[in-house]
């Protein structure tokens, strides 16, 4: 009977503690949710740590494991590979004065070639038998060439760096530049879905958090300048027929420490990279490509063309909102006559959150975004909100940067603006699909009452603000972190 | 220690689930115990509100804590003491359904 006894008087106290502690669990996984990393969307997390790296503490030794056996000293720099190649292949293409020959042997190289095939006998042989191989190769590569088609078009597009300035800009017009460098194939698409499809994951490969691709609408297209050609009025050229949309957001940490934490350029580099890599990629199979990208290497206006690419809504700020990154999405496309099946636009109530939110009207420092509760502008034939580009750039030249390099404050303040975490992923996933409104109007009433924000002025220096943020900058941005100041 | 190790670590974070089950096992186990005890009379239907109620706060819990885990340390305030507030008046009014003569 005690033992009974006993088992119940243990199983309630286990019982209001497992019920304590699970609480003390819940409280702990959503702040861990919050706090994540992980939660990011396009943003790997190197940068962060975690357990991704192997903790070594346990295993610090006082002395390497390599061995020691004689007198060190510093690495000849015609040991390396293909520094020694290099200098071999010079010689043997010289265009001045005697080309050395295999037939001569080491014997009549240069100091340090000499001595190094001196030492190395049957190394100059052994040269000799990857040159003959890679003749050998180049001559096959027809044969294979077909099979191995992307993966050859893959490494080409990663390589391209290596060749000046990245991507290669446009020379001439679009008719010869977008079509430099293409390989001719009589390879065809099994169909334009396995195209896009394709396409995507490559683009995906490259670093891309979001790709959309659209039919390219002429009024996207800009007039009055051509990369590669100049000033000019030019009709859209045929093979300008599809974008691929390519989407990134800022390091999270630093965007919402807007405007003087974060930067633009970290997208921008990235967007650069990405659009030059899949033009490379692109044409490596058979198609033309010209890569439009940040900041002003464009000849299409972007946000529509990600909207008819399905990536996302445009908001009162004038920027793409998309269900996954927010505001905090930046853009570069790639124009193609490659035959792919477009996206189709979303409609997830974006347009109409914006028309009640204003968040980022309220938070702007310099009053460029409308206040109106519809869009109240005709922009070349359409209708969105107005933006007074004058007075944002005024203040990418007001707040306390070392030059105007922007604000970006609208980014950050915006709602959709939001880690992949399971609170947000359960209010992107109701939101859209509440016929009523009412979710809506609940979400934004919490944004309104229960978040902080600074208010417009505070964002810029003293006397007119005192510097804020929206949130506080990560710490590994923070100088007085690292430094004595 | 950063509670976010647990929660990026592909070790430690399924270890932690595993025990918030075990956890949860006890709490009933538990409460069917107390319950007995005070005389109240449990059916499928009252497992079920009270299991209903209990997720409520733990969402409440879970949902304040991400927010303040994101920084958001005012919105995670208000989130618990908004919806919590409503969890406690809402527990009152089960409390009432489980033992209507208390």
């Amino acid at each position: 009977m005690d033992s009974e006894l006993n088992r119940r008087d243990f199983l309630k106290k286990a019982g209001v503690i497992g019920g304590a502690l699970s609480l003390a669990g819940a409280a702990a996984a959503g702040f861990g949710a919050g706090r994540s990393r992980d939660s990011y969307t396009g943003w790997g997390r190197t940068a962060y740590g975690g357990d991704q790296f192997f903790n070594r503490k346990p295993f610090l030794a006082d002395k390497p494991t390599y061995v020691q056996t004689g007198t060190p000293r510093r690495i000849e720099y015609i040991e390396d590979l293909f520094k020694r190649l290099g200098e071999l292949r010079r010689l043997m293409n010289a265009t001045e004065g005697p080309r050395w020959t295999f037939d001569q042997g080491a014997e009549a190289l240069p100091g340090p070639l000499r001595n190094y095939y001196r030492e190395h006998p049957g190394a100059l042989e052994q040269y000799k038998i990857a040159l003959e191989k890679g003749r050998e190769q180049r001559a096959n590569w027809p044969e294979y060439e077909n099979e191995f088609l992307l993966a050859e078009a893959y490494s080409s597009a990663h390589a391209s760096f290596l060749s000046g300035s990245f991507p290669a800009q446009p020379q001439g017009p679009p008719e010869v530049s977008d079509f430099r460098g293409i390989t001719e194939t009589n390879l065809k698409l099994k169909s334009p879905r396995h195209g896009s499809d394709l396409i995507k994951q490559i683009t995906h490969t490259f670093g891309a958090s979001l790709v959309g691709i659209c039919r390219l609408k002429q009024e996207w297209v800009t007039q009055g300048f051509l990369r590669g050609v100049g000033r000019t009025e030019f009709d859209v050229p045929a093979h300008w027929k599809y974008a691929v949309v390519i989407a990134v957001p800022h390091e999270w940490d630093s965007m919402y420490a807007n405007p003087t934490y974060g930067n633009s350029y970290d997208a921008y580099s990235m967007l650069r990279f990405i659009s030059g890599k899949l033009e490379v990629f692109i044409r490596k199979i058979g198609y033309s490509s010209r890569s439009h990208f940040p900041p002003t290497s464009y000849e299409i206006a972007m946000p529509p063309v990600a909207i008819d690419a399905g990536l996302g809504e445009q908001g009162r700020h004038g920027v793409l909102i998309t269900p996954e990154l927010g505001a905090n999405t930046r853009l570069a496309a790639v124009t193609t006559d490659m035959p792919i099946e477009p996206d189709k636009p979303i409609d997830v109530g974006i347009k109409k959150f914006c028309d009640k939110c204003k968040i980022c009207a309220e938070e702007c420092p310099s009053g460029a975004i409308s206040f109106a509760g519809r869009p109240d502008k005709d922009v070349r034939g359409y209708r969105r909100w107005g933006i007074d580009q004058e007075k944002c750039y005024t203040t990418w030249n007001s707040v306390a940067t070392s030059h105007s390099r922007g604000c970006r404050i609208c980014l950050a303040v915006c709602p959709y603006s939001r880690k992949r975490n399971w609170m947000h992923n359960i209010v992107r996933q109701v939101d859209p699909r509440d016929p009523t409104g009412l979710f809506a109007s609940a979400m934004l009433t919490m944004q309104k009452k229960f978040f902080e924000y600074p208010g417009a002025q505070e964002y810029l220096p003293p006397p007119d603000g005192n510097n804020r943020t929206y949130l506080g900058p990560p710490k590994w941005l923070r100088t007085d972190e690292w430094f004595d100041i | 220690m950063d509670i976010t190790v647990i929660f990026e670590s592909s070790i430690l974070q399924p270890l932690f689930w595993m025990v918030m089950g075990g956890l949860m096992i006890l709490l009933f186990i538990g409460a069917g115990y107390w319950l007995k005890d005070a005389g109240i009379s449990m059916s499928w239907w009252k497992w079920m509100l009270s299991a209903l109620w209990y997720a409520g706060v733990y969402v409440i819990i879970a949902g304040g804590f991400t927010l303040i885990g994101e920084h958001e340390v005012r919105a995670g305030l208000f989130f618990l003491g908004v919806f919590g507030t409503v969890m406690i008046i809402l527990g009152a009014g089960l409390w009432r359904i489980l033992k209507p003569n208390g």
